[in-house]
């Protein structure tokens, strides 16, 4: 099925770019139209030179079957319109700034929200939880990249305590120190915030209902019956049983990360894969759209083999289900 | 927050890890006043083609406001002051038909390596770029190197005769010397020979000290957002007296960003120099924001350097939507240049009548075809006689107070690159308030429908002449009149067979020529009457240099050159050696 | 305040009288917070928009209507930009334009998401694998691949009304497959076996029998669209793809970063777009959430 899907996938991908019948080489060019030493009549003759190159005149399908092949080894070859850098540099490149900054931040929010929605959903009579929590839950309305460009503009701009954008100092030297971990840290606390503040209250809704519509199952009754501290009832009850969607509903979002970072990237100047993505988008650099979107479709169907995979160990019911069919 | 800060701490050695492995050196560290900070390169956020130093490739985005400052040509040219400065090379002259040009080179420069810059590079160079227009022409300027050139021969040590296929008064300019987007990049023939596939060599090799050129540099370190150039020991043209050993012990380019984080950069003194900054009013008030800042202009208007560059709207002469030359005219009409200006650069520019940029080398040119201009209308704003000319030409305001002709409203859309965002919505609705029905676009898209030549109208600018009008004028001529489909980036696709004639016959003269002022009015006196385009501005790039480092940077009252260093001729590096430091 | 008490109970009572739903809708919105301030805050960006349109000149929200970049003064109550334009005007027009473009989007994809998601329910077997594996796939096409793509494709440029259909076409997939698990949980109770058993073709089962007791959850699910597909068109409009003759909000997040507002300091360019799409959200998911309360009475929060 995975594998199915992996395809399928692939081969709508690989087509998409296709509706429009553009050329990269022509469109980077054009691009590149004013500085640079292009010719402004021989645009023609270059694009022709690379499009043999790049084997961009053969038929479609032929071209869709090399694809398939070059995906199935991992092989993206290079991108068309940087030449000469590879795919695999490029993506590489961009990779430990998306895990550095998404996965950080999600996972944060996701721990932040997950305590506070349990909280909010077993305590649902404390009167800080009923004012904190709909004020978590309404800033999860707001796109990440809004609540950026206020962040910015108060924190950075006005008050100058950060820096607007990019990733660690002008001129540090990438090295292995405390001095420079705490440069990226400094850089990375504006878009850090505006993704935290904006995705707990996503994180904290979905954990507030898992608990609500755990507490009303029969087994937490018996236990309440049975004399159980409510702390124990808490946490070995209820979290464990409500944990278990919210876990699968984390591994889901993994994979649609760089859809919602391509806008923080941009606001921030984050050279993560959002940007590489987006700018790829509009250059219509094939072999960087599909190694970009072929490692986001191998990211979500993995999660979800693995959620398939770990769910039985986590809940009991699932295994004896699948043993009695 | 034990998670966050490990989490972070592992990308960073992962940040690490990947970034020290590209550079095997350790980093001497240099202090800040002896160290030049430059951000550019607006494309992306980082450096995507790291290790990438070929002067030849395409993809040039990330060396070509560093490395390519490193490579040094036969002349400079300064826009400003019209002159030719002989670097490598010593002069150059042409054989009386003009179809041989003879270049001698100078005795003295050599390699950073060591080895003796001779005229075999230069041949090597020629040969290499001819054999690949020939061929692959997958290397920039091969394609028109290989059209123009028949032969490149050794004639001594020194001297160099290049045999053309036709004769041509400007070949030396539009390929020797070094100016904007314009000029060759010499390559050491003993590393280049054993390169193999020149379009896919990175000429990048920190340990063996490549890209090996001929300037005071080397580059030490190149990842996706730091290029280092460090200062050598000696420089060849330090030791011939002819420019002083560079004062900055390196130079860092970093990517540039947006506007908006570089002109903070530039205001908190951490960078000396950035991109055009394009808009005035940012300009201005990073000018009374911090006083150490400067423009070519000092702290006055137009606060940059002329462009080669003017603004016009392009009909598209080969949709046959614009063939009636009363609407040509009316349009022209219709733009009231100065509320433009105003409005899109709080009237720090000026308006334009004709195509030619306005430096000073082509003032005789502008000067001679103003009263042209004022006899034709180009470049006048009257929306009484635009009206009068729409009625003559057979149309009719309808309800809608739009103009209408056989039932049809007049509409057009105008398509331009996003660098034009300023200026499209205004022209859109200036022609709105006027009765033409035009809106603006900017898409994706609008590049290759401009440039493919199926659009309305587009905003755009000329490149061309700099110091002899006659590039210019070559721009209009018939055979750069390609058909809808075929891709150029002359967008005005016109053509007039008279004017075909007087512009040949230009092309055969010396730029010198004094023929050439009646020829051009000639010329210029059709384009003229026929309306090509309406010209709307001249384009400034405003460009801040941070003074708290670094004095000596080209202005109006010391214009050396022109400082805008993200071109590929390479004329930042003409620039580095004059800096001082500030204290 | 004591004594108003005794009034306003007698008031209700004699109101009780006229208008009975209105005084339980009333009573609800008090004991469910949530939907009563989504209704409010969208209620009033209704009112701004609509009300303005009648009240204000929206043809000034072109370039060259105003002094540029003027701060917000006499006849100028949001300033304007520094093009020209009327900044009350684009407010207007634009929360208008974002919200229709929501509207439809969301309208089109729940629909068609609905639809199929019940067909494919109800009829189960290969069918519904089939179509499941299809929209999977369909989910994990990257949104922002495809939309930019056609965004960056379409000759003529896209008006708002383009958009809408572009963003619609993605929008059916998340509803289709949630209708379809409500659907199949639906499918197993009793009263579709009955309403078999009566003698009713699949179609009026479907449709008569199942939608209305699906009725809260989908119109909760309407509005988690609607919302989506704002955000998305917002989205694309922030980067520079939407229609750009268009003032709506997106655009002018897009102008406002293009023409470096935060360094100019032209804070009512800024806070104005970013606050009504920020009520805008918040709105519609107070609305969402409120909804999910009424379908699910364990959330209550009030007795």
């Amino acid at each position: 099925m995975l594998l199915a899907v992996v395809w399928a996938a692939g081969t709508l991908n690989f087509f998409i770019p296709r509706l429009a019948p553009k050329n990269p080489i022509a469109e980077k060019l054009t691009q590149m139209a004013g500085t640079s030493g292009v010719d402004p009549t021989k645009i023609q003759e270059m694009s022709d030179a690379f499009n043999a190159k790049f084997g961009l005149d053969r038929p479609l399908w032929q071209q869709y079957l090399s694809y398939l092949g070059d995906m199935a080894q991992l092989d993206f070859g290079y991108s068309i319109t940087k030449y000469p850098v590879q795919v695999a540099d490029l993506i590489a490149a961009a990779l430990p700034w998306t895990l550095g900054l998404m996965i950080s931040t999600t996972l944060i929010a996701f721990v932040l929200g997950t305590l506070l929605g349990a909280a909010a959903g077993w305590k649902r009579n404390s009167r800080t939880l009923q004012i904190l929590s709909p004020l978590i839950m309404v800033f999860s309305a707001i796109p990440f990249y809004l609540l950026g460009l206020v962040l910015i503009y108060f924190l950075a701009a006005k008050a100058g305590w950060f820096p607007i954008s990019g990733g660690h100092g002008i001129v540090s030297i990438p090295e292995w120190s405390w001095e420079f971990a705490r440069e990226i840290l400094h850089h990375a606390v504006l878009p850090s915030l505006s993704i935290i503040l904006a995705s707990i209250g996503i994180w904290a809704i979905g954990m507030r209902g898992m608990i609500v519509n755990v507490q009303g199952e029969d087994y937490m009754t018996f236990a309440e019956a049975k004399g159980l501290k409510p702390w124990r009832l808490f946490l070995r009850y209820s979290m464990r049983n409500a944990l278990l969607p919210q876990a699968t509903a984390l591994a889901l979002y993994l994979g649609h990360i760089v859809n919602g970072a391509v806008l923080v990237e941009i606001v921030f100047s984050y050279p993560g894969l959002g940007s590489l993505l987006l700018d790829s988008i509009k250059l219509f650099d094939f072999p960087t759209i599909y190694g970009i979107v072929f490692i986001l479709t191998l990211t979500v169907a993995i999660s979800m083999l693995a959620i398939d995979l770990i769910y039985p160990l986590l809940d009991p019911r699932v295994r004896v289900k699948g043993l009695n069919g | 927050m034990v998670n966050r800060r490990t989490v972070l701490s592992c990308a960073a050695v992962a940040a690490a890890i990947i970034f020290t492995s590209m550079n095997a050196w350790s980093q001497t560290t240099v202090p800040r006043n002896r160290t030049l900070i430059v951000a550019a390169n607006v494309e992306a956020p980082v450096y995507r083609n790291v290790g990438l130093a070929n002067p030849y490739s395409i993809n040039n985005e990330d060396y070509r406001v560093s490395i390519i400052n490193m490579f040094e040509p036969l002349f400079y040219y300064n826009s400003n002051k019209d002159e030719v400065i002989p670097w490598l090379a010593t002069g150059f002259n042409y054989s009386a038909d003009f179809r041989a040009v003879t270049v001698k080179m100078r005795n003295g420069p050599t390699w950073s390596d060591g080895k003796p810059f001779t005229v075999d590079d230069v041949i090597f160079t020629l040969e290499m770029l001819i054999a690949n227009g020939n061929g692959k022409k997958d290397l920039l300027n091969s394609a028109g190197l290989a059209a123009a050139v028949k032969a490149v021969t050794k004639v001594d040590a020194q001297t160099v005769r290049i045999d053309l296929n036709q004769p041509d008064p400007r070949f030396a300019f539009k390929y020797l010397i070094n100016y904007y987007d314009v000029g060759l990049h010499w390559l050491p023939a003993h590393i280049w020979k054993d390169a193999g596939d020149f379009a896919a060599f990175r000429n990048f090799d920190v340990a063996k000290g490549w890209p090996v050129t001929t300037g005071p540099w080397i580059v030490t370190r190149f990842t996706d957002n730091q290029v280092f150039m460090d200062r050598r020991t000696e420089w060849w043209a330090a030791k011939a007296g002819i420019a002083p050993m560079p004062e900055i012990q390196r130079v860092i380019t970093i990517p540039g960003g947006t506007r908006d984080r570089m002109a903070q950069m530039i205001a908190s003194n951490q960078v000396d120099i950035v991109n055009d900054i394009q808009i005035a009013e940012v300009v201005r008030n990073l000018l009374t924001q911090n006083p150490k800042i400067t423009t070519f202009t000092g702290t006055n208007a137009p606060y940059g350097a002329k462009d080669w560059w003017p603004t016009s709207l392009y009909f598209n002469h080969k949709s046959g939507k614009w063939a009636d030359v009363n609407v040509r005219r009316a349009i022209n009409h219709y733009l009231d240049r100065k509320q433009l200006i105003d409005i899109a650069y709080a009237g720090a520019s000026e308006a334009t009548f004709s195509p030619f940029p306005g430096f000073g080398s082509l003032k005789p040119s502008i000067d001679s075809v103003k009263p042209l201009a004022v006899r034709h209308g180009i470049g006048v704003f009257d929306r009484a006689r635009g009206d009068q000319l729409m009625t003559v030409a057979g149309y009719k305001k309808n309800a809608g107070g739009i103009w209408e002709k056989d039932g049809q409203p007049l509409a057009a859309v105008i398509d331009a690159i996003p660098i034009l965002n300023a200026i499209g919505p205004i022209v859109a609705q200036q022609l709105k308030n006027s009765g033409i029905d035009a809106s603006f676009r900017s898409t994706p898209e609008s590049r290759a429908i401009m440039r493919d030549g199926k659009y309305d109208l587009t905003l755009f600018g000329h490149r061309g002449s700099i110091s002899d009008p006659y590039a210019t004028l070559e721009m209009y001529h018939s055979r750069n009149a390609f058909e809808v489909g075929r891709p150029t980036l002359f967008p005005a696709r016109w053509s007039n067979a008279d004017y075909d004639k007087i512009v040949d016959e230009i092309g055969k003269l010396a730029p010198d020529n004094p023929k050439i002022g009646g020829l051009v009015v000639a010329a210029m006196d059709i384009w003229m009457r026929e309306a090509v385009e309406a010209p709307i501005s001249e384009w400034y790039h405003r460009v801040p240099m941070n003074q708290t480092y670094w004095t000596g940077w080209p202005t109006v009252q010391n214009p050396y050159m022109q400082p805008s260093f993200w071109y590929t001729s390479g004329s930042f590096g003409y620039v580095l050696p004059r800096l001082k430091p500030a204290n | 305040m004591a004594d108003a008490a005794p009034v306003m109970l007698a008031s209700t009572e004699a109101m009780q009288g006229k208008m009975p739903w209105l005084i339980a809708a009333l009573r609800y919105v008090h004991r469910n917070p949530s939907l009563g301030i989504g209704i409010v805050l969208l209620l009033a960006l209704a009112l701004f928009s609509g009300l303005g349109r009648l009240l204000v000149d929206v043809s000034t929200a072109v370039p060259l209507s105003a002094p540029p970049g003027a701060a917000p003064g006499p006849g100028l109550l949001f300033g304007s930009d520094p093009q020209g334009r009327n900044l009350l005007s684009v407010m207007i027009l634009g929360t208008w334009l974002t919200i229709r473009t929501g509207l439809i989007a969301g309208a089109i994809g729940i629909v068609f998401g609905s639809a199929l998601g019940l067909i494919s329910g109800y009829i189960g077997g290969r069918t519904d694998s089939v179509i499941t594996w299809m929209i999977d796939v369909l989910l994990t096409v990257p949104a922002i691949l495809f939309l930019v793509m056609i965004a960056a494709v379409v000759q003529t440029g896209l008006s708002s009304t383009g958009m809408a259909l572009v963003v619609a076409a993605l929008a059916w997939r998340k509803p289709a497959r949630a209708v379809r698990s409500q659907m199949l949980v639906l499918r197993s109770t009793g009263y579709v076996e009955m309403a078999k058993l009566s003698g009713g073709g699949p179609l009026r089962i479907v449709f008569l029998e199942i939608v209305p007791n699906l009725m809260s959850f989908l119109v909760s699910s309407f509005v988690a669209a609607v919302s989506a597909a704002i955000l998305a068109c917002v989205g694309l409009e922030a980067m520079g793809l939407g229609p750009q003759n268009e003032p709506t909000l997106g655009m002018t997040i897009f102008w406002m970063m293009e023409f470096s507002a935060f360094l100019q300091n032209m804070w009512w360019w800024i806070l104005p777009p970013v606050t009504i799409l920020i009520i805008l959200f918040v709105g519609l998911y107070l609305v969402n959430a409120g909804l999910e309360e009424l379908s699910n009475p364990r959330l209550r929060q009030r007795a």
